[in-house]
């Protein structure tokens, strides 16, 4: 999934569709237009929770590109951890992805991913009990 | 597939009308205290710029009549700056002649003739006072500052979009941003408690002690009481009494006048008492009173400790707050059992949670207890003691009220589901106390770490069972935890996505000890914790102990993601 409040940032993760495994490495495609040159581009890459709690996100890993041009592109690569997986439960559901932001502006692009075993998200209400409970 | 989150808060129009006029009023009160407060110091705080002159002072007596307030004090001086001479009269900047009991000695030692030092504004040398206020006087604003606090973290709270206003999710760096902004807030709102608790402590619980201590070296001197009497002391909040005792006493061959009864501050409830105090020095009694032998000017007739100076111990409960707050928000923050890994790592770095295992021989592991009988024993005791403190206060004046014939139906009624919850506490700390004496789960797993897909073996021994427990069940349990706000409380929803029954027996040899399998489903989700939202796998204990509270204890298992291949 791609989201860009603008279309002068954009950020791609390659391989995107078929999810990655804890531990793999990605790259990312990175694109950017913006008016005038900003003084820091940072492509970060973050694990977030959605559901019913308070949202909470961590930033595990980032890149930055310091006095960049205006416009430019860059492809980056960026190790995933073994952990948390992407999941989704009736209360709670983590979502990673990267994000790309512009400093000082705050014009942002983010692309969402899964990460998992098997690289697909973990579903929780498929969680079976165990017999005789 | 993944739930929708909720991005925008959702919030009655009726419930943000009336929390926004119930915030206003907050903010209102708040601000109109620290505006005032603050205008008192900032004039208090001028002297500190004057100049500090000597001064020779002419006449120093304690005033009453029908053009001063009881009590007053007089001072004139004299002093020069740049030149010219003033006489002046006035004591402190914002009260020309202050009252108080602490002004009888502040006007014995400025005797006529005696040299003082008196603070002149430069730019006005005609204006001159004796005394500076103490600047610390300024902190009392932090307690009004609470309450603009709240209005306005109510305000934003109700009517803020949050930081998802779009569809689009918002800058991850701005959730961080807002995390650290609302933990901020409850440092400041902690810390507010802890030093209005730990000054208030200190002055009217802490003082008293330290100076009847000290008094032990005043020199015991033959006194003649002058006056006694129970004073009144009326505001919006009702009436207060104190003892009023003006006794004189000789020292070094000057005749001086002492007004402190005892180092207990403050006025407070209850006539009968002081009236029975004030009829043991009746005028024209000759008893001893207790001079300070470095400053002759204070004395006082009782310096024993007095069971109202426990009173004064009262704000401590403020300041545990404060610092039990604030040691809570720090720990909180740190959410130690997070699982992360540092960029670039590839591998898995596992921060040891504060309630995790604890290694053991031969790579078996101990499990502790989430939450522990004894803190919730303390928990539960020390909010039975806020509630009935309070109203205990209450009840005592609607007791008095019946018993004078005075009684309101309206106070009683009232107060009655106040009380109730008041009992209910008293059973439940009552309850917690036995439970502590309760038997114990001692949990033991065959492995120092448990991944998805594995299969464990957990081993466990009650202790004390001589109470006897006539069933144990202990079941293995996946949950999701969510905190959220609502409104302008926290509310954390649970629910369980797996379950597992490792033992359900009455067989007492069973219940003493045994074994069981745990096996962890190849397809769930490893522990997870972030501030507002888990991934708990827990074993729950429960053993049922006949006219005894019950074992009931959760015992926290970090689950670990797959072993990477």
């Amino acid at each position: 999934m791609n989201e860009s409040d603008t279309q002068e940032m954009f950020v791609e993760v390659v391989g995107a569709a078929e999810g990655f495994l804890p531990g793999q490495r990605l790259e990312s495609n990175l694109l950017w237009a913006l008016p005038e040159a900003p003084k820091l581009i940072e492509a970060r890459l973050f694990w977030r929770t959605r559901g019913k709690g308070t949202e909470d996100a961590e930033v595990v890993d980032s890149h930055r590109i310091e006095r960049p041009a205006a416009a430019g592109k860059e492809t980056i690569s960026l190790r995933l951890p073994e952990a948390p997986y992407s999941f989704s439960g009736r209360l709670v559901s983590i979502v990673w992805g990267v994000e790309l932001i512009a400093e000082p502006s705050g014009k942002s692009a983010l692309a969402e991913f899964v990460m998992g075993p098997d690289r697909k998200e973990v579903v929780l209400n498929a969680v079976s009990n165990a017999p005789g409970t | 597939m993944a739930p929708q989150a909720s991005l925008v808060k959702g919030t009655g129009v009726v419930v943000r009308l009336f929390g926004t006029i119930f915030f206003l009023v907050f903010f209102a009160a708040g601000l109109a205290a620290v505006s005032f407060i603050g205008k008192q110091w900032w004039t208090g705080a001028q002297p500190y710029r004057w100049s500090e002159m000597p001064a020779t002072v002419l006449a120093s007596r304690i005033e009453s009549g029908p053009e001063r307030r009881e009590g007053s004090a007089y001072v004139q001086y004299r002093y020069t700056f740049e030149g010219r001479t003033h006489v002046s009269e006035r004591i402190d900047v914002d009260d020309p002649h202050p009252n108080g009991e602490e002004m009888l000695a502040f006007v014995q030692r400025l005797t006529p003739g005696s040299t003082a030092t008196c603070y002149v504004n430069p730019k006005a040398p005609h204006e001159a006072v004796l005394r500076r206020q103490s600047l610390w006087f300024g902190l009392v604003v932090l307690f009004p500052m609470i309450f603009v606090l709240v209005g306005v973290a109510g305000l934003v709270g109700l009517w803020s979009p949050g930081v998802f206003s779009t569809k689009r999710p918002a800058p991850v760096t701005a959730i961080a941003r807002r995390d650290s902004r609302n933990r901020g807030a409850v440092y400041f709102l902690f810390g507010i408690f802890a030093l209005v608790g730990g000054v208030l402590t200190y002055l009217f619980g802490v003082l008293p002690l330290v100076e009847v201590v000290s008094s032990r070296g005043w020199r015991e001197t033959p006194c003649q009481i002058v006056s006694s009497e129970v004073r009144h002391h009326s505001d919006s909040d009702g009436t207060t009494y104190s003892v009023q005792v003006r006794y004189r006493y000789r020292l070094d061959g000057r005749e001086l006048q002492g007004n402190r009864f005892s180092f207990v501050r403050g006025t407070s409830s209850g006539y009968e008492s002081k009236a029975q105090m004030v009829a043991k020095y009746p005028p024209g009694l000759r008893t001893v009173c207790y001079v300070n032998p470095k400053d002759p000017v204070q004395a006082v007739l009782v310096r024993s400790l007095r069971w109202e100076m426990l009173i004064g111990l009262f704000p401590l409960l403020f300041f545990a707050i404060g610092v039990g707050g604030l040691v809570w928000t720090a720990r909180s923050g740190t959410s130690p059992s997070r699982l992360r890994s540092g960029p670039g790592q590839g591998g898995l770095v596992l921060a040891e949670a504060a309630t995790g295992p604890l290694r053991g021989p031969g790579g078996k592991s101990a499990l502790k207890a989430r939450s522990t009988r004894l803190g919730k024993f303390v928990g539960l005791l020390f909010v039975c003691l806020f509630w009935n403190g309070i109203v205990s206060v209450f009840l005592v004046v609607l007791v008095n009220e019946w018993m004078r014939g005075q009684g309101s139906w309206f106070l009683s009624l009232f107060l009655t589901p106040f009380v109730l919850v008041g009992l209910a506490l008293l059973v439940g700390v009552a309850y917690q106390f036995l439970a502590l004496f309760s038997p114990s789960a001692r949990l033991t797993l065959s492995a120092s770490e448990v991944r998805i897909g594995d299969v464990v073996e957990i081993e466990w021994r009650i202790a004390r069972h001589w109470l006897g427990v006539s069933e144990l069940t202990i079941l293995f349990e996946g949950q999701e935890e969510a905190t959220y706000r609502q409104g302008t409380s926290t509310a954390t929803d649970k629910e369980t996505f797996y379950r597992d029954c490792v033992v359900r027996t009455n067989d007492a040899g069973a219940i003493a000890s045994g074994k069981g399998t745990l096996r962890i489903p190849p397809n769930a989700m490893h522990s997870f914790s972030s501030r507002h939202n888990k991934i708990v796998w827990c074993l729950n204990v429960k053993g049922a102990v006949p006219r005894w509270p019950d074992v009931a204890e959760d015992y926290e298992l970090h689950v670990l993601p797959k072993a990477s291949v």
